[in-house]
């Protein structure tokens, strides 16, 4: 009888437990949406356009030497923000003004 | 007579681009929850790619280490949304749960898991797309 009354409350506080962690998950997914409309919204101000070109076009003294290229507030564009965006997409794809791509955009590691 | 100063010439520095504002909290917050529901290659990883010998096998590698991970969460999510079913199923079973409201909160939550890996099997195709453009940056 008692491991019955055991299982049982057992049972319960599992739900329960589920019941939560939903709530966590769609407070997650509302996050997400929130923090994606802002950063649609600076991407079509031309926020992350900017600092794009930025650190593309003024490479000296924007990117630290042996480190990754320094793009501020645009290290967060994925190639998807590239595929949205053309303008983006024509911006990254522009000619660093360094004359090697190695100055400019150090290798990985 | 005096002699005049002979002018010099000073090398006056150009003058240097203010560095792009530096990602806040929120910015990292975002780049760590959009991970969770699209392919997340970023601009910089690929554009850091551009300086190696093989770039194109770089960016392969970051698109295999992408689909890789899509496909473990979204196999995460369908897991996690059977063990919920099967929490439920066996509570159902008990029948003794004492505050009933909780068992819609719990079931919806399997909605969400399962709808979660879904979205995320269905996006896959994004990776094709961004593949192509990411290759094109670094050519």
């Amino acid at each position: 009888m008692i491991a019955a009354s055991v299982s049982a409350n057992a049972a319960s506080a599992l739900i329960v437990i589920f019941a939560v962690l939903a709530a966590l998950v769609v407070v997650l997914f509302l996050g997400a949406m929130a923090l994606s409309w802002q950063h649609r919204r600076r991407r079509a101000r031309g926020a992350y356009a900017r600092d794009l070109e930025r650190a593309i076009t003024g490479i000296r003294g924007v990117t630290p030497a042996g480190g990754r290229p320094e793009l501020g507030r645009a290290a967060v564009l994925t190639i998807g923000d590239l595929v949205a965006d053309p303008d983006l997409r024509r911006t990254a794809a522009r000619k660093p003004a360094s004359s090697t791509p190695e100055r400019a955009f150090p290798t990985l590691g | 007579m005096t002699a005049q100063p002979v002018p010099v010439a000073v090398e006056v520095p150009p003058p240097q681009p203010e560095p792009a504002p530096r990602p806040d909290g929120w910015d990292r917050l975002w780049a760590r929850l959009r991970s969770l529901f699209v392919p997340s290659v970023t601009v910089s990883a690929v554009l850091a790619a551009k300086g190696e010998e093989d770039a194109a096998a770089a960016v392969l590698q970051l698109y295999d280490w992408e689909r890789d991970r899509l496909l473990t969460l979204a196999k995460g999510a369908g897991a996690a949304a059977v063990t919920v079913l099967t929490g439920l199923v066996a509570s159902a079973f008990k029948a003794e749960i004492e505050a009933a409201w909780v068992v819609y909160p719990a079931a919806g939550l399997v909605v969400l898991l399962l709808g979660w890996g879904g979205f995320l099997l269905t996006g896959l195709h994004r990776l094709a797309e961004e593949y192509t453009t990411a290759l094109e940056l670094v050519r």
